[in-house]
This record gives C-alpha cells, sequence and structure tokens, in this order.
C-alpha cells in the first residue's frame, strides 16, 4: 500500500470511528427519552416501525458525526501541510 | 561569523513494501506465540465464563418469555424479574456511572485488568487465534503458511479458517440481535428466510465488526480505536500494578547456557530469549517499561516464568508489580497494602453507594406508574345544567407480569366525581392503557377559576399499590 493511500484510510478512520462512538451514545440518549412513534417528518407521523425509525436514526447520528469530524480534520489542516508531500501532514503518526 | 552552510534534508517516509493493509499504521502483522499458566488460565477461564453468559442468556425463559429481552419495537426491557420503561431511563444512566466508577477503580488497583482479561475485544481475538491455531498450526506454522507462495494446502487452510470466523461472526451477530428482538422466533424466521430487512441488516452489521476487529484489527483497535486506551492514565499512580520488567534484576541481558553463573559472567537474569515479545498480542516488549500499547494481559508474565523455571532462577523477572515497589523494592505485602489507598477508597465508596442507593430503588419500584394529561381540547364544559366537567387522558402502566384492577378517583373538591368509565379498571400484564377519564363538579362547589385536585389510582386487589397525581380542575365563570 502506497503512503499516499495509507493516510487515505488513516483519514478516513479518523472520521468514521469517533462518529460511530458518538452516534451509538447519541441513540441511546436521544431513543431513551423520545418514541419513534411520537416523531414527525413535516407535520406528518412517520409511517414507519419503530425498528426502521431506530436504525434511520442510528445513521443520521452517524452522518453528522461523520460531518463533524471531517469539518475539524478539514480546518486542522495547516498551509504548511499542503505545501509539502502529502505525507508531510504533522499530526499522523509516522510509518513505522 | 562564517556563513552558515546551510542544506535541505528531505525527510519522507520510507515506502512500505508486503505489509498487511493497517487501517491506522502500516502495520506488520503480529503472530502471538501461545502461551501457558496461570494468567492465560484465567484468562481462558474469562473467555468462557463470559461468552457462556452472552450466547446463552437470551435462550433463557422466564415467565413464558425470555429473561433478558430489550424489546425495542415495543419499548420495554425485561432483565429476569423486573420489566423497564421507558420513564425507567434514570436506571440506564445508574448503570453507566456504575461501569465507569468500576472501571475507575479496577484501573487504579491493578492497570488495565479489563483490557487483558474481559474486554470483548480481548475475548474474541482469543476465540480467533485459537481457531486460528487450530486450523494454521502454532506462530511458527502460520508466519511459514503466510510467507510461502500460494499452494492447494495453503488455500485450504486459509479458507477453512475464514469460513470457521465468518460463521462464528454470524452467530454472534444472531445472538446480538436475539437481545432485541426474540430469539426463538428470530431462529424460526430465519430458518423461514422470512426475516425483516433491519434485523438481517444488524445480524450482518454484527457479524462483520466481529470479524473484522477479531480477525484483521485485533490490537490496532486497542491501540487507536479505544478512547479508554487514551485516557487510562489519569487513573494510574504510583501504586497502580502494571505489568513491569525488573530492569534491576534483568540487566545486562544476555544469552548464556543453562550451567553457566550468569552473575560471574556479569550477566542479569534476562536471557534475552524474546519470549515476552512472541507471546505478546500486541507486538511490545514489555522490557522497555510501561507503554500505552500495553492491555496488561500478562501472556508476557506467564511466558517469562516459563522461562525462569527452565534456567532454574526464580520466577516474577516480569510481574505485577507497582512502580513505586520497583523503585523501593519494597514486599509483596506492602504492594498489597497499598492497594486500600484514598483514591481507591474514594472510587469503592462512590461505587456502593451508587449501587446500594439503586438497589434500594429498584426494590421499592412500584409496579404501577401513572401519567396524567388535561385533555387538549376544551377547558371545561357543562355536562348537564349545574354540572361542570373537565376531561383528561390518563395513562396507566402496570409493571407487573399479571393483569391488574385499578379504581380510581378523585380528591379535593366538594362532591367531586369519576365519571365515563366503568370501574375498576383493568390493565393487562406488562401494558399500558390510556383511560380517557371525565370528571364532574357541582357548578356551585367552589369559586370559579383553577382548583388542584388529586386523582387516586388504587389496586383493588393491594391497597399498596397506588398513586397519587396532582392535576388541576377548571370552573368557569357563569
Amino acid at each position: 500500500m502506497t503512503t499516499r493511500r495509507w493516510l487515505t484510510t488513516q483519514r478516513l478512520m479518523w472520521i468514521v470511528w469517533p462518529a460511530f462512538l458518538t452516534a451509538a451514545v447519541a441513540e441511546l440518549v436521544f431513543f431513551s427519552i423520545f418514541d419513534p412513534f411520537d416523531l414527525h417528518f413535516f407535520g406528518a407521523p412517520l409511517d414507519m416501525s419503530r425498528e426502521s425509525i431506530y436504525a434511520m436514526g442510528f445513521f443520521g447520528f452517524w452522518a453528522l458525526g461523520c460531518a463533524s469530524s471531517a469539518l475539524t480534520l478539514f480546518l486542522e489542516r495547516t498551509p504548511e501541510a499542503d505545501m509539502g508531500a502529502d505525507a508531510g501532514r504533522g499530526s499522523g503518526a509516522p510509518p513505522r | 561569523m562564517t556563513p552558515v552552510d546551510t542544506r535541505t534534508i528531505p525527510i519522507a517516509p520510507a515506502p512500505p513494501d508486503g505489509d498487511d493493509v493497517g487501517l491506522y499504521e502500516i502495520r506488520k502483522k503480529i503472530y502471538p506465540r501461545a502461551v501457558t499458566g496461570r494468567f492465560r488460565n484465567w484468562r481462558v477461564a474469562l473467555v468462557i465464563a463470559t461468552q457462556v453468559v452472552y450466547y446463552g442468556l437470551p435462550w433463557l425463559e422466564w415467565n413464558d418469555r425470555q429473561a433478558v429481552l430489550f424489546d425495542l419495537a415495543l419499548r420495554k426491557f425485561y432483565i429476569f424479574g423486573i420489566v423497564f420503561w421507558p420513564q425507567d431511563v434514570i436506571y440506564l444512566a445508574v448503570l453507566l456511572i456504575l461501569s465507569a466508577f468500576a472501571l475507575f477503580l479496577f484501573t487504579a488497583v491493578a492497570g488495565r485488568v479489563w483490557c487483558g482479561f474481559a474486554c470483548p475485544q480481548t475475548v474474541y481475538t482469543e476465540i480467533f487465534l485459537w481457531i486460528e491455531r487450530r486450523i494454521e498450526g502454532d506462530r511458527l506454522a502460520q508466519m511459514k503458511l503466510d510467507a510461502a507462495p500460494n499452494s492447494l494446502r495453503k488455500i485450504a487452510a486459509k479458507t477453512t479458517k475464514h469460513a470457521a470466523w465468518i460463521a462464528l461472526s454470524l452467530w454472534t451477530g444472531y445472538t446480538f440481535v436475539g437481545y432485541f428482538t426474540p430469539i426463538r422466533d428470530l431462529g424460526i424466521r430465519i430458518v423461514g428466510a422470512d426475516l425483516g430487512g433491519w434485523e438481517t441488516f444488524w445480524v450482518f452489521f454484527y457479524a462483520f465488526a466481529t470479524y473484522g476487529n477479531a480477525g484483521w484489527m485485533r490490537e490496532q483497535v486497542c491501540k487507536y480505536m479505544c478512547p479508554y486506551a487514551r485516557f487510562q492514565s489519569v487513573m494510574f499512580d504510583q501504586d497502580t500494578l502494571i505489568i513491569a520488567y525488573d530492569v534491576a534484576r534483568g540487566e545486562p541481558r544476555g544469552a548464556r547456557g543453562r550451567k553457566v553463573d550468569h552473575k560471574v559472567r556479569g550477566l542479569g537474569d534476562c536471557i534475552d530469549c524474546s519470549i515476552c515479545v512472541q507471546v505478546c498480542p500486541t507486538g511490545i516488549d514489555i522490557r522497555h517499561g510501561l507503554q500505552y500499547d500495553c492491555i496488561g494481559c500478562a501472556a508476557c508474565v506467564d511466558g517469562c516464568d516459563q522461562v525462569m523455571d527452565k534456567m532454574g532462577y526464580p520466577r516474577g523477572l516480569i510481574r505485577y508489580a507497582s512502580s513505586r515497589s520497583m523503585a523501593e523494592g519494597s514486599s509483596h505485602r506492602e504492594i498489597w497494602r497499598r492497594v486500600l489507598r484514598p483514591r481507591t477508597l474514594v472510587y469503592s465508596a462512590i461505587l456502593l453507594a451508587i449501587a446500594v442507593a439503586a438497589g434500594v430503588s429498584l426494590a421499592l419500584k412500584s409496579p404501577l406508574k401513572v401519567d396524567v394529561a388535561r385533555d387538549r381540547g376544551a377547558l371545561a364544559r357543562e355536562a348537564a345544567p349545574g354540572v361542570i366537567e373537565n376531561v383528561y387522558r390518563l395513562q396507566i402502566m402496570n409493571t407487573a407480569e399479571a393483569p391488574r384492577r385499578f379504581r380510581i378517583s378523585a380528591v379535593g373538591l366538594p362532591g367531586i366525581e369519576v365519571a365515563g368509565i366503568e370501574q375498576p379498571v383493568e390493565v393487562g400484564a406488562a401494558s399500558a392503557r390510556l383511560v380517557p377519564l371525565r370528571l364532574q363538579v357541582g357548578a356551585e362547589a367552589a369559586a370559579p377559576g383553577t382548583h388542584r385536585i388529586e386523582l387516586q389510582i388504587e389496586a383493588v386487589d393491594d391497597s399498596r399499590v397506588a398513586r397519587h397525581e396532582s392535576t388541576t380542575f377548571i370552573l368557569p365563570r357563569p
């Protein structure tokens, strides 16, 4: 695997994994408090089973978390890091 | 001053070659060597205990239902004799707090014992390694197999291994979903190929996570993905038991024959056999000191003890010890005495207090819950000449596992009466019933305005099972 591909994979994990953990917690808290049948979508009740709403809720939270992680990663980029080679990013652990 | 000759030295990571695809770093595959010993026995015991519970629990029956079932579709959690409703979410919070404090306590006392012995990541990796050894052979055989060119035997071994892993993963995924939807019914529907879309999805999702984490990611999960690994250091102190290499005793290390008196040759007890490195599931050398990659599994302790036995040296060159004891050379008893220190006592006290409070609260949990809301439609109306009526929506939840009948009455205004329902009201086992309730009061009973009243709901068979709910009654101006 090339270094470039390795970094891409690593960044992907930085985005996806913390978002997954957060989504699990968010799902637990949100659906402990709210009954899926009490939720409304543009004013109409959701015409779906609770299981479907739970699952969609989870992926919704996950997607939100991914967006947040990705934005963090994007804002964390410094001009110096972009000037050098792709491998020049400061924060990643050097390949061993 | 002479001008400094500046040169630019380009720094670029060396291109990796032929390594395994690691998700976090370019990873050298670790082939942990099998080890025997007392800590390994503990781990095997815990693997068996946790998995008997995990795979077995959903099959237990209780009161003609699954003993442990988190019924998400009906939003009711059954744990043996107790039924939890969404209103009981506080217990979930309590459980999480208890788990957190238990983790703090264990970590302060003995480092990452959780990681090394009971964490699902360790447990499943251990099971997967066991399968791998059964099929591919021991560490050396595995390394040889991986280095060998593709052959029929290699492909057969790899296929068998992955098939076994996938089968176990699928069973794990099925069991996982079986905690949320009745497992027997789920099994029947799988056999009949009549599984719902989301159920199928979650079975495969969990199976994929198990297969990926225990088969492929392994120590990378502990090193890079686990948040606990990152903040454990704040719970460590000088007296925390960690896996430690006795530098004073071991160094200078070096190879020697069994008959040689190493003291005469100026050598320490470490024969530099590298067994401690070979058995390590995270591939570290514990002789470099405590590292965050160390999951405290004590495999190196077992490995080293065996070598010490063979050499005729005392055991414990690598052992559970606190950093203070290593520095001060304190005795085993001294280490254990220091386990009881303010930090652990405070953690234990908090843990005990929360556990007792939760236990008492569970024991006193009323099998009746009531929720009352005024009807949103009308504030008040005249039901008959001179009779004012207010309408309420009364939700009665019977958490007991037998149907129960309740009598509803109201107090707070002279002559207040419950109308429009047939008393007593029956509510089925572990279910809720919405009762539209009409309360009637004579128009002259009190001054116009809002009055506080109380609804009393009482079980017919047991007057201790009762709830008093406060609400309001509106008397309009005539």
